[in-house]
């Protein structure tokens, strides 16, 4: 017993020895950046301190996307963060920063917020809602340390991130909506040129569907139809389509979507019944990348920040290209939203770390930046004069999946855009199930209703608890 | 057919079908333990490959390198272990309580405890999360631990086991100047062990595999705990890496099992300890 009692105030003490470990943690980095924010102003260069200002920055970037990310933040620590003295640690924040940021304004706790944080689009109308979010759009008006001049950013990217005509935001790892295809199984089916409209993907899914009786051996398209992929189906309509008013959310309150009234739904309803019926189409995703990486698929609809992981995958031996979302009708004009993340930073009080994160937030969006991430990920660079240069033109011309999504990304409409519909996970949950019970079956104008109706209702039932 | 060749045949039917289930069963461990060990295009196979053509030990070297997942291990056994080790304390004395003491409201109390295990963990996370910041254990260890300190499923368990222990012990001890908390430290917890084992495992293996209360309560790279460690590894839209993640994923069994194998007789023994109340 005396053993058991010994065993028993050692684990006592260990963990008030831990527990106090990691107090210390904490408190060292905010002593840190105490540190700094006192230190003067400097006295020569471009350094914003004395002594170096140390800010946070929480990612949701994982596998060789976070290793991409890391490389671009050590990037900036070696050169320009050198050069202004700003050290940026980052750190991984689960998959979805904005809800994690919220649960802390929710318990008040502003001062646990990070410096700068990468946040989905989709969560800028609750994050612009935050007291202290610095808006490049103000940041860009002062006109102080700008290293990244606003007109480098691809218009339709900044638009992405931005809320009610603010600017909330530098895109950072962006991507767009591509049609993958397996270049060998066209060529056996003696198709060409990929499609370019749903119509086209029919005449294709019926030449490229393999079936052993009943069974499909190789299916013509995967694609699971989901709000990312209807957005972009029907936002790409004619020169562009606001899927709901106050142009999409992004002037005012999402309180209702105009798909139905617009007839835009049931324009592409029309069209993907014949889909359908090819009966080579598989309508449920199960492993999407892989499928198509084991040639299971021969047409796949998917972002381009999956032309790497094909490409791992296979070892790069897969002979695939990539080409933009085929258009519900041959005059549509608006092409595909931006989607992906954006970064955003925050004022702690500090001065001097809203000006390190101004910095690190521009240098993010910067040419050096964009392109040693997006080389290294898989997404697709926002900046403008990026393009422009030659290391970029090379390596687009060494990989042609790229091109085909840097091109449809810069030839889009910036009205083409992901709606900042508030209730983005029920809506995601009715057009999936919908457009699940559509391919096994289930009418043209239930399917139309049925999503039109259930997705006001649940608007509906946010802005009567929000407005 | 005789009653006893019947009966041997019965026996011989049902081991037949425990092996079969316990093998479906260890199967998906025992797969990912062969990916942990195949080369990328072995893992991507349109036939089945159940085996790696050799022993490389790359994948494991690769979850190493990308993520500090010998790091996060550490935090993993201290946040389980202690936390775990906490709640057999916190447990072992409410049990105490309820199952030898007399006194006014005791099972309504015990009932009032009971009632919380219906309350989801998630609709408390925004006030936990409040709670913990405001005492200022944001990024501490014991931050982490704070929600995991005291189970009531835990004491339940103890509780129904002690109301198994004879009562003449603890009312002779009394008579012979026994205090209570002697008597605990003494004589009860002695001969608790197996139900001692069961509640820390039970409790090491739940904690161990937390992903969201950690991941809350910590900002910091160095404090994160093996589960986030294997979502580092993974992605949606990124590449993902089959064979170091289910490397990774081997590597954070270890302990589980480890663990599990050693004390196994003994949870056996504190499950089934209570179940009849004598």
């Amino acid at each position: 017993m005396k053993r058991f009692l010994s065993v028993l105030t050692a684990l006592a003490m260990l963990t008030v020895s831990m527990a106090g470990c990691g107090g210390s943690t904490a408190s060292s980095s905010s002593s840190e950046a105490a540190g700094s924010s006192s230190a003067a102003v400097v006295d020569s260069g471009k350094r914003l301190s004395d002594t170096d200002v140390a800010i946070d920055f929480w990612h949701h970037m994982e596998g060789t996307s976070a290793v991409a990310l890391e490389n671009t933040v050590n990037n900036f620590n070696e050169t320009v963060g050198k050069e202004y003295g700003i050290v940026v640690t980052p750190s991984f924040q689960g998959t979805n920063t904005a809800e994690k940021l919220k649960t802390l304004a929710q318990a008040e706790d502003w001062g646990n917020f990070p410096d700068v944080c990468q946040v989905a689009s989709a969560g800028i109308p609750v994050i612009a809602g935050y007291d202290l979010l610095v808006k490049p759009e103000d940041m860009y008006a002062a006109g102080e340390n700008i290293i990244v001049p606003r007109e480098d950013i691809l218009d339709n990217a900044a638009r992405t991130f931005t809320y009610m005509d603010e600017l909330c935001a530098l895109p950072f790892s962006n991507s767009a909506i591509l049609l993958y295809y397996n270049k060998d199984l066209f060529q056996q089916a003696g198709i060409e040129t990929p499609p370019a409209t749903i119509a086209e993907m029919v005449d294709a899914i019926n030449k490229l569907t393999v079936k052993n009786g009943d069974e499909v051996e190789t299916y013509g398209l995967e694609v699971q139809v989901k709000r990312y992929q209807l957005l972009n189906f029907l936002g790409g309509m004619g020169e562009y389509n606001f899927l709901g008013d106050n142009e999409g959310g992004r002037t005012g309150l999402m309180t209702k979507t105009t798909i139905g009234e617009d007839g835009s739904l049931m324009k592409f309803l029309d069209e993907w019944e014949k889909v359908i019926a090819t009966g080579g189409y598989k309508a449920v995703e199960d492993n999407i990348n892989e499928e198509f990486a084991m040639g299971m698929t021969a047409m796949a609809i998917m972002s381009s920040a999956r032309i790497a992981k094909v490409d791992e995958l296979t070892g790069g031996a897969l002979n695939y290209g990539t080409a933009a979302l085929p258009t519900v009708s041959a005059d549509d004009k608006g092409g595909v939203a931006v989607g992906g993340s954006g970064v955003v930073i925050f004022n702690k009080g500090d001065e001097l770390r809203q000006t390190a994160a101004w910095i690190f937030q521009q240098y993010l969006a910067g040419e050096d930046a964009q392109y040693t991430f997006c080389t290294g990920s898989g997404y697709i660079p926002i900046n403008r004069k990026l393009y422009e240069s030659e290391r970029m033109q090379t390596f687009l011309a060494e990989n042609e999946p790229m091109q085909a999504a840097a091109t449809s990304m810069q030839n889009s409409n910036p009205n083409v855009q992901e709606p900042f519909d508030m209730v983005t996970g029920e809506i995601d949950t009715i057009i999936d199930t919908e457009m699940q019970n559509f391919a096994q079956g289930q009418d043209k104008q239930t399917t139309h209703d049925n999503i039109v109706n259930q997705i006001n209702s649940k608007l509906a039932e946010y802005v009567e608890v929000n407005s | 057919m005789t009653a006893k060749t019947k009966k041997k045949l019965l026996s011989f039917l049902f081991q037949l079908l425990a092996i079969a289930v316990g093998l479906l069963l260890i199967f998906p461990i025992l797969y990912a333990i062969s990916l942990s060990f195949m080369k990328a295009p072995e893992i991507l196979t349109r036939d089945i490959k159940l085996l790696p053509d050799s022993i490389q030990w790359e994948n494991y070297r690769k979850a190493l390198q990308i993520t500090t997942l010998g790091r996060y291990m550490i935090n993993s056994v201290i946040l389980a272990g202690v936390s775990s080790f906490i709640r057999v304390i916190l447990a072992s004395l409410s049990a105490f309580a309820f199952a030898f003491f007399e006194f006014k409201g005791k099972n309504f109390l015990f009932m009032l405890c009971m009632s919380t295990m219906m309350i989801p963990g998630d609709v408390v996370l925004v006030t936990n999360y409040k709670t913990v910041a405001s005492l200022g254990l944001t990024d501490t260890y014991l931050g982490m631990m704070a929600v995991f300190l005291l189970s009531v499923l835990n004491i339940f368990m103890m509780r129904q086991y002690y109301l198994t222990f004879s009562k003449e012990i603890y009312e002779a001890s009394r008579i012979d100047g026994c205090s209570n908390l002697r008597f605990y430290s003494r004589i009860l917890l002695p001969l608790s062990k197996p139900v001692i084992a069961t509640v820390y495992i039970s409790s090491f293996v739940s904690i161990w595999n937390t992903y969201l209360w950690p991941m809350l309560v910590t900002n910091d790279d160095k404090l994160r705990t093996v589960q986030v460690g294997i979502t580092m590894l993974n992605s949606a839209d990124g590449s993902t890496i089959y064979g170091p993640i289910m490397a990774a994923a081997v590597m954070v069994l270890v302990p589980t099992v480890f663990v599990f194998v050693i004390f196994q007789k003994q949870i056996v023994g504190g499950m089934l300890s209570g179940s009849v109340k004598g």
